[in-house]
């Protein structure tokens, strides 16, 4: 659909350059779309996910006609959106007879589809359903424990493939450091049957337990619900190992004042900082204006003004 | 008439993607939002807060705020309609009462914090630039300054509150470029300048000239400073008196508004749907019950 183009302008050029691909991939961004048709259930549980991932999600408001992502064809036009948008990790809601309130999530690998999931929404809770202490309320953006509870996710192929894609979807930001006193909401997956699991987002209290670590208590601020799961596609092995890949060696940082030559082999350079050759007062001691120095000396002298040290011939 | 090309098609109009409603209302700088509360990522979560000034015809309201998921959530706020009760009547949106608005909110959440004792502040505001430094215990309290939409031209009143706050103690990072009295050829502040802005010096000098050539304008223009008996020269004082009254006693007071009174309805009053069908089955066992009685008589 869309043809290759190479970049006209030097903007174009570095925003092309940013979505190349890395050795330490940035993070993935999240898109939201809408099916066909939606629900109005649906229409809040992707506006409410929207709302959780504010910082690294894009959310498309308007109806799709072409997206079908478990179909032949189409997928065409969500590879095109998932382009356009650099977004690795996609949740796309529709609504029809025989799927009702059906939520399919999705990665890419290389913008092509890498695997799907296909749950249905039940008993679904908004978070302004839930009523407690506001201060409480989890902060934007902050990293969030992620619980799987039930021995499904260890059993069942479909909810094992489900684990690994809600993982993608809600783990937030890639982070070296974490202090745990700042982490502040936990999401909760518990395994109810072979094929339902209750999710739900809750703030996170520690508590005095008398004890280095702390008692934590769970206040579940929503959105709350129950997926059902359905289809699922898992990926082709051969593109699994391929987007597993990674590199052995980490980026060299760069060598500062090392050279290499061919003949010398490595040459080093030695800072040395700017010597301000021009405003050094050279000595003024040329020998054609000695006699006139020493007779103005000598005149010096004989005026009386004694308070003058006298110079020294060096 | 001519035909007239459509250059967009349906397929266009159908599938826009319209932005955010309060971008599209033109209240929110989501670009300056964003960056405003992202926390970096080795700060752990701590929380970022804004100090938010907003200006409207008559009040300045002045807060610090974080974010979180269930909305904003404000630390601490004063407003310029606080004012008159540490003395400030009149003229509670130039420059001089922004100074004082920042001042009380700092003093407020230094006070909420327990931190109003180890970090004073600027004491006597001389109009020269001031940083807190931190004290042993703890770091003084930081905040990002949030204008929103306003242009952020040298001498703006956005500047006396967050000048009013450094004075006041907290660490909003700053330069002085856009105070009142910068002094743009020479690239520096002037501090007298800047002093007399901040103790309501412009509005006493258009004082004197009004009361000198225009009286009646005068009469009209400053009446309630007039009805005061507030003169031009006496101005410097009542800002001062009103700082110090400020740091002497910055807490909140609630409001001791009485509940409304009870109005009076001039018409019924709308049912709601449980209640319509009620009305309506009494109504229906009311007929029953009289088609029976009618059935008995025959």
């Amino acid at each position: 659909m869309l043809e290759i183009k190479t970049a006209k302008t030097r903007k174009g050029k570095r925003e092309l350059e940013k979505r190349a691909p890395k050795l330490v991939e940035s993070g993935k961004k999240t898109l939201i779309l809408h099916g066909t048709k939606t629900s109005g259930v649906l229409n809040a549980v992707l506006a409410q996910i929207y709302h959780l991932k504010k910082d690294s999600a894009v959310k498309y408001s308007r109806k799709n006609e072409n997206v079908k992502p478990f179909e032949a064809g189409g997928e065409t036009s969500l590879e095109f959106f998932s382009l356009k948008t650099d977004c690795s990790v996609f949740v796309y809601g529709s609504h029809s007879k025989k799927r009702p309130d059906n939520l399919v999530i999705g990665r890419t690998y290389d913008h092509h589809i890498f695997d799907l999931v296909e749950v249905g929404v039940e008993n679904f809770k908004p978070m302004e359903s839930f009523s407690y202490n506001k201060k409480l309320a989890p902060k934007e953006g902050s990293k969030p424990f992620i619980v799987f509870i039930g021995e499904g996710f260890e059993a069942v192929e479909e909810l094992k493939h489900l684990k690994e894609v809600l993982l993608d979807l809600l783990r937030g930001e890639v982070v070296e450091n974490l202090n745990l006193a700042g982490v502040d909401r936990a999401y909760v997956c518990a395994a109810l049957s072979p094929n339902r699991v209750f999710f739900t987002h809750c703030a996170l209290r520690l508590k005095k337990s008398g004890t280095v670590v702390p008692r934590m208590e769970l206040e579940e601020v929503g959105p709350s619900m129950d997926f059902v799961v359905r289809r699922h596609r898992p990926p082709n092995e051969s593109l699994r190992k391929e987007a597993m890949k990674t590199s052995r060696e980490k980026p060299k940082k760069k060598e500062k004042n090392v050279k290499r030559d061919e003949l010398q082999g490595k040459i080093g350079s030695i800072y040395i900082p700017d010597q301000k050759v021009g405003e050094t007062p050279l000595p003024y001691k040329a020998k054609g204006v000695k006699r006139e120095r020493q007779e103005a000396k000598r005149k010096n002298e004989s005026d009386g003004s004694a308070s003058k040290r006298k110079k020294e011939d060096s | 008439m001519v035909y007239v090309k459509s250059q967009k098609s349906k397929a266009y109009f159908k599938r826009y993607q319209v932005k955010f409603k309060r971008r599209r209302e033109g209240k929110t700088d989501y670009r300056a939002r964003i960056r405003l509360i992202n926390q970096d990522k080795n700060k752990y979560n701590t929380p970022k807060y804004r100090f938010v000034v907003r200006f409207s015809n008559k009040d300045i309201v002045a807060q610090i705020i974080s974010a979180s998921i269930a909305g904003d959530i404000v630390l601490a706020a004063a407003y310029a309609h606080e004012l008159p009760r540490y003395g400030l009547e009149v003229g509670l949106t130039n420059y001089a009462a922004a100074y004082c608005t920042g001042l009380l909110l700092a003093r407020r959440v230094l006070k909420t914090l327990e931190m109003d004792e180890e970090y004073e502040g600027n004491v006597e505001a001389t109009g020269e630039d001031y940083s807190v430094e931190p004290a042993e215990s703890r770091r003084p309290f930081r905040a990002l300054l949030d204008v929103g939409l306003i242009r952020t031209t040298t001498g703006n009143r956005v500047f006396g509150a967050l000048k009013g706050a450094l004075d006041g103690g907290l660490d909003i990072p700053h330069s002085d470029k856009r105070f009142a009295g910068f002094d743009k050829e020479k690239k520096e502040l002037d501090a007298e300048v800047h002093r007399k802005y901040v103790f309501g010096g412009h509005v006493a000098a258009y004082m004197k000239i009004l009361a000198e050539d225009e009286p009646e304008k005068y009469q009209s223009h400053f009446s309630e400073y007039i009805k005061r008996g507030i003169e031009a020269d006496g101005i410097e004082a009542l800002y001062k008196k009103v700082h110090a009254a400020i740091r002497a006693d910055p807490s909140l007071k609630k409001s001791e508004k009485q509940p409304p009174k009870e109005h009076k309805r001039y018409n019924l009053k709308k049912l709601t749907y449980e209640e319509r069908k009620a009305k309506l089955i009494a109504r229906v066992a009311a007929i029953n019950s009289a088609a029976d009685n009618d059935e008995d008589d025959e």
